[in-house]
């Protein structure tokens, strides 16, 4: 493995600043506990770090974010208890959902929020990711660059994620009543 | 709510802006695993490959120690580092299969998917590329043993050859067995997982993947065992056996050549030794200067009639006839017995000569007393004054080369006297003499006078008399 270079490093802690909505998102679709949660969000930016001197700029800086996280997630192993813990938990659960909200956030849309976050978490892997994606408003090509799939294929499974959201939703929504 | 409501409210969602990420604290998490990780992969490597290695380095050793006789052990080195390269293959070759994070998440899944089930190919066959090997380099190593070893050795016994096999069995089947239980615990439910996720992935119409499947690999084993293995060990094999042949005709060659300089630089030494006896007897010729007696006792005498220094040199006088056209006339008349006895001498037939010859009571006593100063041998071959007069007569450095009779003087009817002519070979000098002949009852004979063997035996014993004794006192 290759250490990143000052200048890598100078752009890491730029995609910390921009774009850690995606660690956060990505985090909160896979992982279910807090402790879960920590760990997965220290091994995306591992992975982030470890890879960056493959960056070649040949993608916008969101897509690769994604395609290295959404690739570290589904390759993670849950049951972390045999995981080697190298660090403590930067923060817990509610804290990554949480951390930088605004006051002003209706209970209404935070409670909707959970409920899709929850709704994720009961959908198959990949479609996690495709839903994570559709509903950050990537385009089918972005997608398609993500995945590895052809864009007609995206759109296919999208529909599909799509199916199975509503129903996921539908479920959840059903249980609160 | 729709999806485009999900959406809105998705958007809407407060977000952490900036990290509170400790950079320092994630460096060195990265450092640690790095570091981590390279250990591994160098453990791993070093106890993959180094093992190897040092394996066939001990068995280079054990070669080089047992000599030309543990060439067999080549082949279990090439097995050994058959098995070396191959695992350095499979590195390598992983390493280059394996993507990155950052790859596409289809291409990603099908590289992890191609390196395990390459894992599950190599465990599964590892009987083929590892331990058959492993085991084939470990029979070849105990065979050369128990061929080299003497009788008594241990390894000879079969309770501690069976031990022996027994405790490689074992070994082989641990590995193979903590090999398999890897296979059915870590990477068969990591290749279903996978699986899993490439079909929800692809069911909506992509190709299903055969990346890594075993089917797919079986080709790039077989191509395997015959470049990592068995091209390899073949051409070791025969190189080696032609080293083998080579070395033995070298050796062979050597070994002559070693002989022939052996057999060389023994007969240079008899060469100087024989040169320095040479020096030595020569030495001790010029200091006698003359025939060493025992060598004159030793060889027989013989006339000198027959040498070519006793060749006609000058022409004879006219009126002579020369000898050798005499021939045996017999001895029935005085000319004839003359004729005969002058023939005899020039031809050194010393029997002949001493049939056709008598003495007068005063000669016969000199001859006597000569021959009792003789050395033995010549003594017991010419043992009557006839034969020994005959012998000095035959073997003169001067013989007469022509005769002729000029007249004949009858003293009675058994005693003539011949007036003669006669030359000797190498003197132009015509002599004539009175030659008297008796007659007995086997013939003719011619008297020698005295004065004839007077001089005869004075040569003679000149001539074969030893050599003054060396003064003691010098």
């Amino acid at each position: 493995m290759m250490s990143p270079t000052p200048e890598q490093e100078s752009l890491f802690k730029e995609w910390l600043g921009e774009h850690r909505g995606i660690l956060v998102k990505v985090t909160r679709s896979f992982a279910v506990s807090p402790t879960d949660s920590a760990d997965l969000e220290q091994e995306l930016m591992l992975q982030i770090w470890a890879s960056l001197p493959s960056y070649r700029r040949q993608a916008k800086a969101s897509t690769w974010l994604y395609r290295v996280c959404l690739n570290t997630a589904l390759t993670w192993h849950r049951g972390t208890a045999r995981r080697e813990r190298l660090l403590e938990p930067m923060a817990d659960h509610g804290a990554l959902a949480s951390n930088g909200s605004s006051p002003a956030e209706s209970a209404g849309d935070r409670e909707l929020v959970d409920k899709l976050y929850a709704a994720i978490q009961g959908m198959p892997e990949f479609d996690r990711a495709l839903v994570l994606l559709m509903l950050d408003g990537l385009a089918y090509r972005e997608i398609a660059e993500i995945t590895g799939l052809t864009e007609n294929h995206v759109g296919v499974a999208l529909t599909r994620a799509r199916r199975r959201l509503a129903s996921q939703m539908k479920g959840i929504t059903d249980e609160l009543e | 709510m729709n999806l485009n409501d999900y959406e809105g409210v998705w958007k809407r969602q407060e977000l952490p802006v900036g990290s509170n990420a400790d950079i320092a604290s994630l460096v060195a998490t990265f450092e640690t695993k790095s570091r981590k990780l390279h250990a591994v992969v160098k453990v791993s490597d070093f106890a993959e490959a180094g093992a190897g290695f040092v394996v066939a380095t001990a068995y280079a050793f054990f070669w080089w120690q047992m000599g030309r006789a543990g060439w067999p052990l080549a082949f279990a080195m090439a097995l050994i580092l058959g098995v070396t390269g191959f695992f350095l293959r499979e590195r390598i070759r992983a390493r280059r299969t394996r993507l990155g994070a950052d790859a596409p998440m289809l291409e990603k899944i099908d590289a992890d998917l191609r390196v395990l089930r390459r894992r599950c190919h190599l465990v599964r066959t590892l009987w083929v590329w590892y331990l058959g090997p492993c085991a084939g380099a470990i029979a070849i190593q105990v065979g050369l043993i128990i061929h080299r070893s003497p009788p008594w050795d241990p390894i000879r016994e079969p309770a501690v050859f069976i031990g022996f096999c027994t405790f490689f069995a074992l070994i082989f089947w641990f590995v193979w067995t903590i090999n398999r239980r890897a296979v059915r615990k870590r990477l068969e439910p990591r290749i279903e997982e996978l699986e899993k996720l490439r079909r929800e992935i692809t069911s909506d119409g992509e190709p299903h993947s055969t990346a890594g499947d075993p089917a797919g690999t079986s080709t790039d084993m077989t191509k395997y065992k015959i470049f990592f293995i068995a091209v390899p060990t073949a051409l070791l094999a025969v190189f080696l056996l032609f080293w083998h042949l080579s070395s033995e005709r070298h050796e062979a060659d050597g070994a002559r050549l070693s002989q022939l300089a052996a057999e060389n630089a023994r007969l240079r030494d008899e060469n100087v030794k024989l040169a320095r006896k040479i020096e030595t007897m020569g030495h001790a010729v010029s200091l006698a200067g003359s025939p060493a007696p025992s060598a004159t006792a030793a060889a027989p005498v013989r006339p000198a009639a027959s040498n070519p220094a006793s060749r006609q040199t000058v022409p004879l006088a006219g009126g002579l006839t020369p000898i050798e056209a005499l021939g045996n006339a017999g001895r029935a008349t005085a000319r004839n017995a003359f004729a005969t006895q002058l023939w005899a001498a020039r031809t050194g037939d010393v029997a002949l000569e001493a049939s056709t010859i008598t003495f007068g009571a005063e000669a016969r006593a000199r001859l006597e007393a000569l021959a009792a100063t003789l050395p033995e041998n010549i003594r017991s071959e010419y043992d009557t004054p006839e034969k020994l007069m005959a012998f000095m007569l035959a073997g003169s450095p001067h013989p007469v080369g022509g005769m002729q009779v000029l007249g004949e003087d009858d003293v009675d009817a058994n005693d003539v006297t011949l007036q003669t002519e006669w030359q000797h070979v190498d003197d132009p000098v015509v002599h004539q003499s009175d030659v008297n002949l008796v007659q007995d009852a086997d013939g003719w004979k011619m008297v020698v006078p005295y004065s004839l063997v007077n001089r005869a035996s004075d040569y003679l014993a000149r001539t074969i008399a030893p050599p003054p004794a060396a003064n003691p006192g010098k």
